[in-house]
């Protein structure tokens, strides 16, 4: 039975404090702290590419001892939009290279924004199940300021830089229930990396009402798929898109906002990785259901169960 | 289509809900509504309510250019008579 055995994460040295640029950035304090939710946002340096926020999450996950070793990898999959350099050749073969596995490792990256943990983890067990392997590493990297303008405050107080793998097995923590996946691209251009200035464009009135009225829906969906009663799930990760969306979210919901954290105060939107780095912190808690909800680049959205196994 | 009484009224219910105001609203046709409490963020959470309220849907709908009654409405009415035509 493959599922989650271990997940490990990757934040850069270096942070932005969106509180001290509060004022240059025309906005209160109290509106950045109780609504945006970001107080800091990580930054990686000029020099780290895509990969090297991978190599990063990959060296937590051996520091971890999560048993895993080079030479086991069978399959690496990197959910990126801003991959390496201009997109070829895929960030997948840089991370193969960079962490010196074999030319035997399938590797391939995955275009999709925020709801691209949910359908990787969906994508990469498939893969494994089809091919008989029980090893293989889901990375989530999309450093975000790789197309951020300089000073549009819309989006540079929003998006931070880090990366996240989860290590998926045999023998594993969680195993996934059944998954529900979304699109609609009449609203794509809400959220786009613009052609002529390749700089990121983000159309905040439409990510709200599509997050607020597109996701609760799914969630209830997923539940009923999976059987569950609201109540019998102990915790909703819910993509970091902003704490005003989370904070908005828990209403629709009905469930206790204990069991919505935000998680990303010092962080930023992490994108793809913003629901594994959260995961990170609950693999060795009692929490045993486990809903987790990405929505976002697409516009796409995407809801499932991870169902925490007992040995 | 709604009228402006209609529309008045929808937006107090919405302020009322997004700013968890307890007491009525009151706020003039033409007052700012940044000078009310509402924000970039709340505004959005606005016109969701309105929405919810008249049973409408604005699509993509700034309210950024829409900051008071009058012009809220003046926005929402054009908004829905394009999308009827």
């Amino acid at each position: 039975m493959l599922g989650i055995k271990a997940v490990a994460s990757y934040t850069p040295d270096h942070c932005v404090s969106n509180i001290d640029r509060a004022e240059e950035a025309g906005k209160d304090v109290d509106f950045i702290i109780d609504k945006v939710g970001f107080t800091s946002v990580l930054r990686k340096s000029e020099e780290q590419d895509t990969s090297d926020l991978c190599v990063g999450a990959f060296e937590s996950l051996l520091a971890q001892n999560a048993g895993v070793t080079r030479d086991q990898i069978e399959c690496l999959i990197v959910v990126t939009q801003n991959p390496d350099g201009f997109g070829l050749p895929h960030t997948s073969a840089i991370v193969q290279h960079k962490l010196g596995l074999s030319e035997d490792v399938a590797a391939f990256d995955v275009s999709l924004g925020c709801s691209g943990f949910v359908y990787g983890l969906d994508i990469i067990q498939s893969f494994m199940a089809s091919q008989g392997f029980k090893h293989g590493l889901l990375f989530t990297a999309d450093p975000y300021s790789k197309v951020i303008a300089p000073q549009d405050y819309n989006t540079d107080l929003l998006f931070g830089d880090a990366a996240a793998v989860t290590y998926i097995g045999e023998n594993p923590v969680f195993t996934s229930g059944k998954s529900t996946h979304k699109t609609n691209a009449k609203l794509s251009h809400s959220i786009k990396v613009d052609e002529g200035t390749r700089c990121l464009s983000m159309l905040g009135n439409n990510v709200f009402k599509f997050a607020v009225s597109k996701v609760p829906p799914q969630i209830e969906k997923c539940l009923e798929m999976n059987g569950l009663d609201k109540d019998e799930v102990d915790l909703y990760l819910l993509h970091q898109g902003s704490k005003y969306i989370i904070d908005n979210l828990v209403p629709s919901l009905g469930v206790d906002p204990l069991k919505v954290p935000f998680m990303a105060a010092e962080t930023g939107n992490t994108v793809s990785s913003s629901i594994p780095m959260m995961l990170e912190q609950y693999m060795d808690s009692d929490e045993a259901t486990i809903l987790i909800s990405g929505f976002g680049v697409g516009l796409s959205w995407a809801t499932s169960i991870l169902n925490r196994v007992k040995y | 289509m709604f009228t402006l009484d209609e529309f008045r009224e929808a937006v107090k219910f919405g302020i009322k809900i997004v700013l968890k105001k307890k007491d009525e609203v009151v706020i003039g046709d033409d007052e700012d509504f940044s000078d009310y409490g509402l924000d970039s963020l709340t505004g959005i959470s606005l016109v969701l309510e309105v929405e919810k309220y008249l049973d409408i849907d604005l699509g993509e709908f700034d309210i950024d250019e829409a900051s008071t009654i009058n012009l809220f409405y003046a926005k929402a009415k054009k908004t829905i008579e394009e999308y009827d035509s």
